[in-house]
């Protein structure tokens, strides 16, 4: 029961508040900026003949698939290199391996460093230092691997997440 | 993607579970927002790395129900005793739901009768009133309610026949749910049943307490009990508190744990150990409970740290000589949620005030300010924490906050923590660990870009307010704060880059003095010296080298003040020796510079000709200064000097000739000249005007200003130089003076030229102008006779200036011929000439010999007439130079 109550109370953490505060006004990211970036949602529904289609929709029960779709799109009409497009796996759901598109990704635990999946790391357990795997649990970015994007062109990512349940 | 794969995925995710370090998965509540942005980062056409944000979605959470029913209960009890069965319903579902307590049934070899619930929320067994209730109410998610249900074993019941209650719960779910647990009874005559309490049932963790366990026995049977043995297994989360063991029959005395050797002998009638009977384990023998007695046995424990909020539960376990082992209901002690959260400037320690304010020095207009804050939950449960920014008004307008997870990348959603756990052994990655006070935290970066334009007159401050989501009355703040924003950004240096710029040269703070390193302000640092030129402009350079010391790539504008009138000031390129030996093109600013780069600028300075009267003697400043563009607040300013020289120069010219003829003159013309850049003052000292030959004498006249010799204006006293004549000649400035020489009657044509010096003094320094003065012939006049036939008219031959010597010839009635020729022998032209001769003395003029007569023809001849004395002339008129005239007549000799 107490992880239940943990998680009643986790799942308050996430409220609605600006993300950006300006000295006086709130920012956007700039329609102008030379690499508009976009990110939809869409639930994954599995109809009784198997077959599946994603529905659009603000509401998820726990343990369903969401696909996000990340649409990177150049509005200059030079060429941006290196382009990298990074999704976070938010709180409470889990990335579902495999499912990005393109399908050349890695992921990162911490944010910072960033390794194909599973994940390994080397830890030290009574003194002896032992290599864990990660499980999908531990994947809290995905970042796909780095293109060059042509003027006016755009390009589009997608990875599934499944609601913790 | 097809259907099978997504199973195929589904099936890895599941397989996977349970892996590695993660957190444990549990649905997320009801109403749960699960938001999400993607960051994109890239490099744009300038090769700058940049990141771009998407805008923000957002999921909610949706109810999903569920819940479980425990526990099925056995009891003894003898006939005719009311029966309690305790029952717990925990919502394990997503949201809050009611629950229907259905009736409950009886069944077995007697019936129940009287069968109802009561309310039991301190979970002791027993009912907290007597109102019978049919539904639970509102639970929340996660949460628990404990009730009872009530039976009367009938009065008919024999020993050993066993009868059972059967409850359902029902719950909101579509369909619904229905979850039972079926509880037995079994009668006896000796009717142990024991009771579990916890005084008091919640608070927080730790908790020193003491917290009292209570058993509280009863034997509602006929005959007595024997060897009544009471089993408490101190649960995780407690301790025991040693010798504080109590039995109500022995009241204050204490019991003995049954530590080895005894200190002190368990009263009669009870034996009571902790830990030796089985481990962690409160174990009581109570030899015999009477009939229809009851008792208690108490002891204490405390709370463990460290425990998350919830239930601490624990069942003891009672059995008698009779009775088979049962168990009481479930005691629990609730630990309290407590929130808490230290936000301080520390990766590995949550003491509050540790590393605060989280200080950056200082960071130019146009910078990235990263602050590094870390949010330490020092509650009790994972918990999140709002992030608030207050503060930032003062900052420069344009300045951007953005608050990043901690992989100083990705934007905090919401402005919101994930949660931070409660420290449980470690914390996972991403959290930071202080291992000293058992906390688990989370950086958050607050990311500040500066406007390019930023400047601050001191410090700045922005307050970061962390709040639990939990408890919002649970708050800390932090501060960040920016020391300065640095004022400049640019350094030009003489001759040499900065020793910290890129390519570095050895410009520094400890040769500032040479070098212009750092702000210099109106100190000159380098002078270039040169000397003019007469007629044309004269170039000197500076070697500029405009440091970027900014954060940002820039451009700087270049701009010179102080240049003297006339001058020019040009800025341009290195001509690739990288010493502005050569320049290239003309710059007006240096072009993009990167951070931390410079680039020599050639500065050519042209100071004019002095003949333009621009290029005085004198050190001029020039303030040589690059701009930002982007922030014209930022720029620096250099002082150099130009030293122009004293050039002293005064010319006179020209040296001149000319011929003149005796008794007569000549005026030359000279120009005094000041070419040099002073003014300068004229003098003649004694002797300034001279002849060479004696008997010459010179003159010398001041022009009246016109340059052009104005007879009886220029030539009058008032005029005259003299020792006495002074005057300053400004620079560029002309003065003629003309010089009159005149030569003596006496002079020859074969007499050496006269020199004639005329001297002007300035600044203790000659000059001089000689003119050469010849007497030329002037006017000749050549007269030639011939003895002539007096009856020719001629013209005659054989004229000659010898004399005629006596002959027969020259007796009286001969005729002579006369000829006189007038030339021109000076190199001017004369006027009025005249050819004047006398008939001589007793001779008659003859034309029949040739009447006077002038050649070349023209003039106008007069004459006595033929056969008379007197005189003869032509009137020639003008003579130019080389011309000559013939005068021809004859005489007859008397």
């Amino acid at each position: 029961m107490s992880d239940l109550n943990n998680i009643r109370f986790a799942a308050r953490a996430l409220g609605v508040l600006a993300v950006f505060v300006t000295a006086g006004a709130l920012a956007q990211t700039s329609p102008t900026a030379p690499l508009a970036t976009t990110i939809e949602q869409r639930t994954v529904v599995v109809a009784a003949d198997g077959r599946e289609r994603l529905e659009a929709g603000d509401a998820v029960r726990p343990g369903a698939v969401v696909e996000y779709t990340v649409t990177l799109r150049n509005t200059t009409s030079q060429g941006l290199k290196n382009v990298q497009a990074t999704l976070p796996i938010p709180a409470s759901t889990e990335y579902l391996p495999g499912s990005a598109r393109p399908a050349a990704i890695t992921g990162s635990a911490d944010g910072t460093t960033y390794s194909v999946l599973p994940i390994r790391r080397t830890v030290k357990k009574n003194g002896v230092e032992v290599t864990e795997t990660l499980g999908p649990r531990d994947v809290r970015w995905v970042r796909w691997a780095a293109l060059d994007l042509a003027g006016g062109a755009s390009a589009t990512f997608t990875a599934r997440v499944r609601v913790d349940k | 993607m097809k259907i099978h794969a997504l199973l195929r995925l589904l099936a890895a995710a599941t397989l996977s579970l349970g892996l590695g370090a993660g957190t444990a998965e549990a649905a997320p509540a009801a109403g749960t927002v699960i938001g999400n942005q993607a960051t994109a980062t890239y490099n744009d056409a300038g090769g700058t790395a940049r990141t771009a944000t998407s805008n923000l979605v957002q999921v909610t959470v949706t109810q999903v129900k569920s819940f479980t029913l425990t526990a099925d209960g056995a009891r003894t009890a003898v006939p005719g005793q009311v029966v309690y069965y305790p029952h717990t319903i925990t919502n394990t579902g997503n949201g809050t739901d009611t629950y229907a307590l259905n009736a409950p049934t009886t069944g077995g070899a007697f019936a129940h009768t009287g069968l109802v619930y009561y309310l039991d929320a301190d979970g002791n067994g027993v009912p907290d009133n007597f109102t019978p209730i049919a539904t639970s109410g509102p639970i929340a998610m996660g949460g628990v309610f404990r009730f009872v249900v009530a039976g009367t074993v009938p009065g008919g019941a024999t020993n050993g026949q066993t009868g059972t209650i059967t409850i359902s719960v029902t719950d909101t779910n579509a369909p619904a749910s229905t979850l039972s647990n079926t509880d037995t009874t079994t009668v006896s005559v000796s009717a142990i049943t024991v009771t579990k309490g916890v005084s008091p049932s919640s608070g927080p963790s730790p908790n020193a307490g003491p917290i009292t366990i209570t058993l509280t026995y009863t034997n509602t049977g006929s005959a007595a009990a024997t060897n009544v043995e009471l089993r408490d297994v101190i649960p995780a989360g407690m301790t025991y508190l040693a010798g504080s063991g109590r039995w109500s029959v022995s009241g204050a005395t204490a019991l003995t744990d049954g530590v080895t050797p005894p200190a002190i002998a368990d009263p009669a009638g009870i034996t009571y150990d902790y830990n030796v009977s089985a481990a962690n384990r409160v174990t009581a023998v109570i030899a015999t409970v009477p009939a229809t007695s009851t008792g208690t046995l108490r002891f204490d424990v405390s709370i463990d740290a460290g425990r998350a909020p919830g239930n601490i539960d624990n069942q003891a376990q009672y059995l008698s000589s009779t009775q088979l082992t049962a168990n009481t209901n479930v005691a629990s002690y609730t630990v309290t949620r407590s929130a808490g959260v230290v936000a301080n400037g520390s990766n590995g320690n949550s003491t509050n005030g540790t590393l605060e304010p989280v200080t950056v020095a200082s960071a130019s207009p146009g910078a990235m300010v990263d602050f590094n804050n870390f949010i330490w939950n020092t509650g009790n449960a994972a918990d999140s924490f709002g992030i608030a920014l207050t503060g930032t008004g003062a900052w420069p307008a344009g300045t951007t906050f953005t608050l990043l997870q901690t992989d100083a990348a990705t934007p905090l959603v919401a402005s919101t923590t994930p949660a931070i756990p409660a420290y449980a052994a470690g914390c996972p990655a991403p959290f930071v660990t202080d291992a000293t006070n058992l906390r688990c935290g989370y950086r958050v970066v607050l990311r500040v870009q500066l406007p390019t334009n930023a400047t601050s007159a001191g410090a700045l401050q922005v307050t970061k307010t962390a709040t639990s989501t939990f408890d919002n009355t649970r708050s800390d703040t932090v501060i960040d704060q920016l020391g300065a924003i640095a004022a400049n950004t640019v350094d030009i240096t003489n001759g040499t880059a900065r020793t910290d710029s890129l390519p570095a040269g050895t410009a520094a703070a400890g040769n500032a003095a040479t070098t212009g390193w750092g702000t210099t302000g109106t100190t000159v640092i380098t002078t270039n010296a040169i000397t003019p030129a007469a007629a044309a402009p004269t170039t000197t350079r500076f070697s500029l080298y405009v440091n970027h010391l900014g954060a940002v790539a820039d451009n700087f504008n270049l701009s010179v003040t102080g240049t003297p009138a006339g001058w020019t000031v040009t800025f341009n390129a290195d001509g690739g020796a990288g010493n502005c030996s050569t320049v290239g093109a003309a710059i007006t600013a240096t072009g993009p510079l990167n951070p931390g780069t410079n680039r020599l600028v050639c500065a050519q300075v042209t100071v004019p000709a002095i003949s333009s009267g621009q290029a005085a003697p004198g050190t001029f400043n020039l303030d040589f200064r690059a701009q930002s563009a982007l922030n014209a607040t930022v720029f620096d300013v250099k002082r150099d000097a130009v030293t122009v020289n004293t050039v002293r120069l005064v010319t006179l010219v020209a040296n001149s000739a000319q011929a003149t003829f005796a008794g007569g003159s000549v005026l030359y013309t000279h120009t005094l000249a000041n070419a040099g850049n002073v003014n300068e003052p004229i003098s003649f000292a004694a002797g300034f005007l001279t002849d060479s030959r004696a008997g010459w004498t010179s003159v010398a006249y001041r022009d009246n200003g016109n340059g052009v010799f104005d007879p009886g204006v220029d030539d009058v006293p008032a005029n005259q130089v003299s020792t006495a004549t002074a005057f300053t000649l400004n620079v560029g400035a002309t003065q003629v003076f003309f010089v009159r020489v005149t030569s003596p009657v006496t002079a020859l044509s074969t007499d050496p030229a006269n020199l004639t010096r005329f001297t002007a003094t300035y600044n203790a320094t000659t000059v001089f102008v000689t003119d050469s003065t010849t007497v030329s012939g002037g006017l000749t006049v050549t007269k030639e006779q011939v003895l002539v036939n007096c009856a020719a008219p001629g013209p005659h031959a054989g004229y000659s200036a010898a004399a005629i010597a006596p002959s027969p010839v020259t007796v009286p009635g001969s005729c002579i011929a006369y000829r006189i020729t007038v030339a021109n022998a000076t190199g001017l032209g004369l006027t009025a000439v005249a050819a004047t001769d006398n008939i001589p003395a007793n001779t008659r003029q003859r034309n029949s010999c040739g009447a006077p007569a002038v050649a070349p023809a023209g003039p106008v001849v007069t004459s006595p007439g033929d056969g008379n004395a007197g005189t003869i002339s032509a009137a020639v008129g003008v003579l130019n130079a080389g011309q000559s005239s013939v005068l021809t007549f004859c005489v007859r000799i008397q």
